[in-house]
């Protein structure tokens, strides 16, 4: 399926014509892996299998964490990606998924788990409430959005958001994983 | 209906500070001095479960109505008792002596609308953090919100 983009992939499949060490072509890192040479540096391949194996935190505040808990069982499964290795310990995790809202009282809480985990870490914000505070933003105990306590990678709206919008959630993060220096993420399932 | 007679039965033994609510079932007003009494009668006729206390704060009339709902296991009776309070002095006897259950729900009611209950073993704050000026719930409060909430328009 062809993507539309600005960006050209080149089509996969097969050596170019002749020696390359001939060819006049300059090929990118891309299309040169694209045609089977792996050229990779100990950083870029640390980030590649970091992004099949991202293991969140087993931390839900408000509803949308049952959703959540919906998308790692069997229906949605997100064990499919490689993600379904919650920790229930923030020192064993590497992506807080920050479900819910956020309370005033909730704020130290969060960010000490979020001190506690091991670098590198993600935050992923789930819902309208961890994206802006939500429909509870002008009370007097909601922390408006999680971005106030914590940096947030990657936003899934939705009041609550899908399970299939949390595995999106997840590939967009596996992609900005994979290329850093990428403005626009492209969502890439390979 | 042995259940409701039975708090009936205890209620009439104190006629002149419990009344029935007109046209509600079950559902007494309850002279706040009084309720002290009140509740250790309801313990001691069975009455051992206090599913809530919560209440209500009406501004216009300048009372705070606690509200206590409490069960009984043996015939499934809940009945609901209704005190009011000055709102200028909002002074509460605790019940935490009769149920264990009046601990948290008096420390919610203290949290939201500042209803201090005399002889409660720790009466702070459950709900929201120390250090919270005000009490939410009543009708009275004015919240001022951080520059990082509220709506605001793009264009102003």
């Amino acid at each position: 399926m062809a993507l539309k983009t600005n960006i050209r992939f080149p089509q996969r499949g097969g050596m170019p014509e002749g020696d390359p060490s001939k060819s006049h072509e300059l090929l990118t890192q891309e299309e040169l892996e694209s045609r089977g040479i792996l050229f990779t540096t100990l950083d870029k391949l640390f980030r590649w299998g970091t992004g099949y194996s991202l293991w969140p935190m087993q931390f839900g505040l408000a509803c949308c964490a049952i959703e959540m808990i919906c998308t790692t069982q069997s229906r949605f499964d997100m064990s499919r990606f490689g993600y379904e290795v919650f920790r229930n310990s923030p020192r064993q995790s590497d992506v807080m998924i920050v479900a819910g809202t956020i309370t005033e009282k909730m704020r130290p809480a969060v960010e000490l788990l979020y001190h506690q985990m091991p670098e590198p870490r993600w935050v992923i914000a789930i819902g309208s409430c961890a994206i802006s505070g939500g429909p509870f933003v002008d009370s007097y105990s909601v922390v408006a959005g999680a971005d106030k306590v914590v940096p947030v990678d990657v936003y899934v709206p939705g009041c609550p958001p899908r399970p299939e919008a949390i595995i999106d959630g997840l590939l967009q993060l596996k992609a900005k994983l994979r290329y850093p220096e990428r403005k626009t993420v492209i969502r890439d399932v390979r | 209906m042995s259940d409701r007679a039975s708090a009936e039965q205890v209620l009439r033994r104190f006629a002149s500070v419990v009344q029935p609510v007109e046209g509600k079932t079950g559902v007494y007003d309850v002279r706040p001095e009084a309720l002290l009494a009140v509740c250790r009668a309801l313990l001691a006729a069975g009455f051992e479960y206090l599913s809530d206390i919560t209440a209500v704060d009406y501004i216009d009339r300048g009372v705070f109505r606690v509200i206590y709902q409490i069960g009984n296991y043996q015939n499934g009776d809940i009945i609901v008792l209704n005190a009011e309070i000055p709102r200028e002095k909002p002074a509460m006897v605790s019940v935490a002596g009769i149920w264990r259950a009046a601990d948290w729900l008096e420390r919610e009611v203290y949290d939201m609308f500042g209803i201090i209950f005399e002889g409660h073993p720790n009466l702070q704050r459950i709900l929201l953090w120390d250090g919270f000026e005000g009490w939410p719930l009543r009708k009275d409060f004015v919240h001022q919100p951080s520059p990082y909430q509220g709506r605001r328009r793009l264009d102003q």
